[in-house]
């Protein structure tokens, strides 16, 4: 039986999991959109298998995470943490800034269970935070080898292009997969771990949150981020995909948005005459760090309140 | 369109298979300059390919606005379509202005009819260059190609700076001037317009897998 506070929790952790999922499609589908290789509805498709696939077989493994956090369950901190993580992530969604889930959640959770006391596993927090700092630095730099790696003069330009297709498809099923185990896959621990209904639950608000957010899939890629060619976007996708689901085997909540927007720069980076506006840079920056302190404190303060009250 | 049939059937590639459609038209266009030089007939059958043209490449741009190409690769895709489409209109204005006025004098016209039959001699191996260019997808073929279609436009820019000179050199009527002048310009936007073709076409291979 759930008390209000569990209800609360997963009232909007059903919310964020349809807002990440439809945000992230751009990340997951938007270059074999934009690229004409699939339509629209399939590029959807395509994410929302891979969200699902990801969150039913990987998701469970993010308890690992939520435990080491959150090691006591009490719905109230956990409500606490949720609606701290939840309150920064719409507000930085409505002002439109890339901010990662994981990253404001598993702050949350950090600053609620301080208030709370709890025994936080410090060698899994100093290990997230080194993921969190490696990982976008490491994607960086990958990307941006690989990309600005001399390519050999091509025999076959027309092959080449369709194998890029044909790797681009999986790639960003696979995006989206990692996505679902880990950020969706944390969300749901959080909240609901071991329990089929909610894992339902989270799998239609993942559903619902792709096809409503659909039309964000090709104006985020064109307007809003880097538009990459097919080698860059190949590596920029395999990297993030790599990453986070190394992060996920170790229960680690690893935020996509960081190491695909790291990436993204990466290749970027990589184009000689490319220029980018360090401007946004700093604000993207700004977000995350800001987003993850803002987290802590708002998660601190809430659990406090609520356990005075 | 299935989702295979979309992967495995590239836009990119049925666009340019279209576009070689365009380069046979021009290819025709130029030949029937050649046979009927001054000729009424010639300019009402080259109009008729100009048109032609025009039609296919309005189809071609509609395919790709339709949504088969990538979106950064659009704009030099529609460039490239244009820029052939330019090597037919040239022709057809080289024929216009050849039936629109004869230099009385015959030495001087023969001449420069014969330095223009010149210029179209380069027109028709840079469009059978091109016929060739658009059918590679091998890099090296590709810069090859690209290569001799631009020699052969500077060969042409010689024969031009030639019959500009000869221009000036002779005694002639202001219209014999002027005529002349023209056709040495309206020929060599003939091999202008197969080198430009030649580096789209080149740009666009290059950018496709990078």
């Amino acid at each position: 039986m759930l008390d209000y506070y569990a209800l609360f929790a997963l009232l909007i952790s059903l919310g964020l999991a349809a807002l990440v999922a439809g945000n992230n499609l751009f990340s997951c589908s938007g270059v074999i959109v934009a690229g004409g290789i699939v339509k629209r509805k399939t590029g959807v498709v395509v994410a929302l298998i891979g969200y699902l696939l990801g969150l039913l077989l990987q998701g469970g493994m993010l308890h690992i995470g939520v435990y080491a956090l959150l090691p006591v369950h009490d719905s109230m901190i956990l409500f606490a943490g949720i609606l701290a993580a939840g309150a920064v992530f719409v507000v930085s969604h409505l002002l439109k800034a890339p901010q990662s889930l994981s990253l404001v959640l598993a702050s949350a959770f950090v600053g609620a269970g301080l208030a709370a006391g709890y025994a936080i596993d410090m060698t899994f927090l100093y290990l997230m935070i080194a993921a969190w700092i490696m990982a976008p630095v490491v994607s960086l730099l990958v990307v941006f080898f690989i990309a600005s790696s001399q390519k050999e003069k091509k025999k076959d330009i027309w092959r080449s292009l369709k194998i890029a297709k044909v790797l681009l498809i999986v790639t960003s099923f696979l995006m989206a997969y990692t996505l679902g185990a880990n950020t969706l896959g944390f969300l749901y621990s959080s909240v609901g771990y071991g329990s089929v209904t909610i894992l339902l639950l989270f799998m239609a608000a993942i559903a619902v949150g792709s096809f409503a957010f659909s039309g964000r899939i090709i104006r985020n890629v064109e307007e809003e981020v880097m538009p990459v060619k097919y080698k860059g976007a190949l590596a920029t996708q395999l990297v993030s995909t790599v990453l986070v689901e190394a992060a996920t085997f170790l229960g680690i909540p690893l935020s996509n948005t960081q190491v695909f927007t790291t990436s993204l720069l990466g290749s970027g980076l990589s184009y000689k005459t490319r220029i980018i506006d360090p401007k946004a840079l700093k604000v993207i920056l700004l977000t995350w760090i800001l987003g993850a302190l803002a987290c802590l404190a708002m998660g601190y303060v809430i659990a406090y309140a609520l356990i005075l009250a | 369109m299935g989702i295979l049939e979309r992967i495995f059937e590239s836009g990119e590639q049925r666009v340019i298979g279209n576009c070689q459609e365009i380069i046979t038209i021009a290819g025709s266009a130029n030949k029937l300059l050649m046979k009927g030089f001054h000729s009424e007939s010639a300019l009402q059958k080259i109009h008729l390919l100009e048109r032609q043209s025009d039609r296919k490449v309005f189809s071609i741009v509609t395919t790709i606005s339709a949504g088969s190409i990538a979106p950064n690769a659009i704009d030099n895709f529609i460039a490239l379509v244009k820029k052939e489409d330019d090597i037919v209109d040239s022709i057809y204005n080289l024929c216009r202005e050849m039936c629109r006025y004869r230099i009385e004098e015959d030495k001087i016209e023969d001449t420069v009819d014969s330095k223009i039959m010149d210029l179209l001699g380069l027109a028709t191996t840079a469009i059978g260059q091109l016929k060739i260019l658009f059918k590679e997808d091998d890099e090296r073929n590709i810069s090859r190609y690209r290569h001799k279609v631009a020699d052969i436009e500077e060969d042409g820019d010689i024969i031009k700076d030639w019959l500009l000179s000869y221009a000036y050199k002779k005694k002639m009527d202001f219209k014999s001037f002027n005529h002349t002048i023209e056709l040495a310009h309206k020929a060599d936007d003939i091999l202008d317009s197969c080198r430009s073709t030649a580096d789209y076409f080149t740009n666009i291979m290059f950018s496709l897998t990078t």
